[in-house]
């Protein structure tokens, strides 16, 4: 254990460390850490192209968001990714261009013609079916990525080969109240234009809350492929998608209440009483309890003051 | 992304502990190793001494009793056991030098101490759960020590596995107001590790670290006046008092704080009853057009 520890820590004065801590950030808090890891090890220790591969690794595992125009999000994922700092959106079939080291949009242009690779071939069925999908899509990400009334997600449909790929993610940040959680999901509709198209997918979610401490939740679950019935045309089969998705996240999401409800209930209390067993607090006296225990008839009453 | 060069070493370890605020409890060994690498040698080993991890285990060999090991019973790779005073394994003198044991007074008090959290773990944390107790001297006349629990569960009905580890550091420093009084330093940090595995969740693991602290001037009970006829005053008993209304607070506050601020942040990644019957794209569509179209009719009939 210490070997690997040592291992992930990489060779001194390497940046390897510091792009594995970057990697798996928060919800939200990239560049906070990216700013820390700075004063530790100054600038020139850490310049700004180790901080783009360290982005471009984060994005890679936590698909964050950008807030590209008023209400308007990207997920920033490999899967949408054409280019050095540049990404599909996938609802409005153009390229977004971001500075890998600050994170923001950046200069340069929409490529538009970029975006082809990742949205299918013009008049093909597949690149019919990741319209309707992405669309029926939107209105559910504008509806699950919705915290009192502001948005805080996108959702993204991409083509590969006769397969769609969606990438939805969601990052809800409350700094000033210390805490910050993601949602994210991935999800193969396969088959996606043929006769029998299925979905499978994998969840994963993370909590902060850090007010005077640290604590954090991480929760990841795979999806077998489930068959999509009445699919016949591209508007059923993203009904069906959406149905589906929306179904699994949602008992997904409550049984994760229910852990969070059983830690604060049942596994408090069996790892630490609320109260002694004697029911009244210690007595922190040897005597006292040297005293009990050798009473013949003592037995819990060795909280027992006296 | 403009930042000056690196500081002092002290605000270097501060920034580290910033990071540390932000990574993965789970991962803590990991992570503080690499942000150990960052600081370098001297700065990264003041920094793992402060970093708080889950506290290991060990039986001690002369009296097959568990007891916990930490930094404050390590000597290189020996640690002390707090039922025998030994090391395991035996540390050799270097350059004259002994490994430390307290000395014969406070060594009683430790004996003590150990027994009384004993008792306060089968109290609270019921069977299963190990404590150690390790006391040391300070420079003008105040005595320091810190108080350990582990317990750990396993195959629970909703969690795989689960552990709790307190790490309470006290002191003792004789107060500058005198006639007796002392000031009683407490920093509790409590280290907790959950993970469920199952097939309706997956794998989760709710892990955090929380850090507390606490301060008291009061005489304890047998310190007398000043004077060869001053009793020993007894810190335990104050120490023990206050940690178990810190580990108390600390429990309340998961429960109730933590754990419900993990639910707030839980609901908000994501709104629930989105499966619920939200209107489809396509029906906001054909909604759009009849509202088109309505509005096309009556502007034909008006005219």
């Amino acid at each position: 254990m210490a070997a690997a520890a040592a291992a992930a820590a990489g060779a001194p004065g390497s940046t390897d460390g510091a792009q594995g801590l970057l990697a798996r950030s928060p919800p939200g808090q990239f560049d906070i850490v990216a700013k820390e890891i700075r004063g530790i090890v100054g600038a020139d220790g850490f310049p700004d192209a180790a901080v783009a591969a360290a982005r471009e690794a984060h994005l890679k595992s936590e698909r964050p968001v950008l807030e590209v125009g008023k209400g308007h999000f990207v997920a920033l994922c490999p899967e949408g990714q054409v280019g050095p700092g540049k990404f599909v959106d996938s609802k409005r079939a153009a390229v977004v261009c971001v500075d890998m080291v600050t994170g923001k949009p950046s200069e340069g242009g929409d490529g538009d013609g970029d975006a082809a690779a990742v949205l299918g071939e013009a008049g093909s069925p597949v690149r019919a079916a990741r319209e309707a999908v992405v669309g029926e899509l939107e209105t559910y990400a504008g509806h699950a990525f919705s915290f009192r009334g502001t948005r805080h997600g996108a959702v993204e449909v991409f083509v590969s080969g006769e397969d769609l790929t969606v990438v939805l993610s969601g990052v809800k940040t409350r700094l000033d109240n210390f805490w910050a959680a993601q949602w994210q999901s991935t999800w193969t509709v396969s088959g996606a234009a043929g006769a029998s198209p299925s979905l499978s997918g994998s969840v994963r979610v993370t909590t902060h809350y850090f007010e005077d401490g640290n604590v954090q939740l991480r929760a990841a679950k795979d999806f077998a492929a489930v068959p999509l019935k009445g699919a016949a045309t591209p508007e059923k089969l993203a009904e069906a998608v959406r149905r589906a998705i929306a179904d699994t996240e949602d008992a997904y999401q409550a049984a994760l209440a229910a852990v969070v409800q059983s830690v604060e209930g049942e596994t408090m209390r069996d790892l630490r009483r609320a109260m002694p067993l004697s029911g009244q607090p210690m007595a922190w006296n040897l005597n006292a309890h040297r005293f009990r225990r050798a009473l013949p008839s003592a037995k819990s009453g060795a909280g027992s003051s006296s | 992304m403009a930042a000056a060069a690196a500081g002092t070493d002290e605000a270097r370890i501060i920034h580290a502990l910033n990071v540390m605020c932000r990574m993965d409890p789970a991962r803590v060994g990991e992570d503080a190793a690499r942000v150990a690498s960052l600081l370098g040698e001297d700065a990264g080993e003041d920094f793992l001494e402060t970093v708080d991890r889950p506290l290991a285990v060990a039986k001690c060999a002369s009296t097959g009793k568990t007891y916990i090991k930490c930094d404050y019973n390590r000597d290189g790779d020996s640690h002390r056991s707090p039922w025998s005073n030994t090391y395991d394994p035996p540390v050799e003198a270097e350059d004259g030098e002994e490994a430390f044991v307290p000395p014969a007074e406070l060594r009683k008090t430790e004996v003590a101490a150990n027994e009384l959290l004993s008792v306060y773990g089968s109290q609270y944390y019921g069977s299963g759960a190990a404590t150690s107790a390790y006391l040391w001297d300070q420079d003008g006349g105040s005595i320091a020590g810190c108080f350990l629990v582990r317990k750990d569960i396993e195959g629970g009905r909703h969690v795989k596995s689960a552990t709790w580890n307190s790490i309470n550091v006290v002191e003792a420093t004789p107060s500058p107001a005198g006639e007796g009084q002392f000031v009683y330093r407490l920093t509790s940090s409590l280290v907790l590790q959950a993970s469920v595995v199952n097939d309706e969740v997956g794998t989760v693991s709710l892990s955090g670290t929380l850090t507390r602290k606490t301060e008291r001037t009061q005489k304890p009970e047998g310190a007398a006046a000043v004077g060869p006829d001053a009793s020993k005053p007894d810190h335990i008993a104050v120490w023990g008092g206050m940690i178990e209304a810190m580990e108390s607070s600390m429990h309340s506050l998961i429960e109730n704080v933590v754990v419900a601020k993990s639910a707030t942040a839980l609901s908000a990644s994501r709104q629930a009853g989105s499966s619920g019957p939200a209107p489809t794209a396509s029906f906001v569509a054909s909604l759009n057009a009849a509202v088109v179209a309505h509005g096309t009719k009556r502007s034909a009939l008006d005219k």
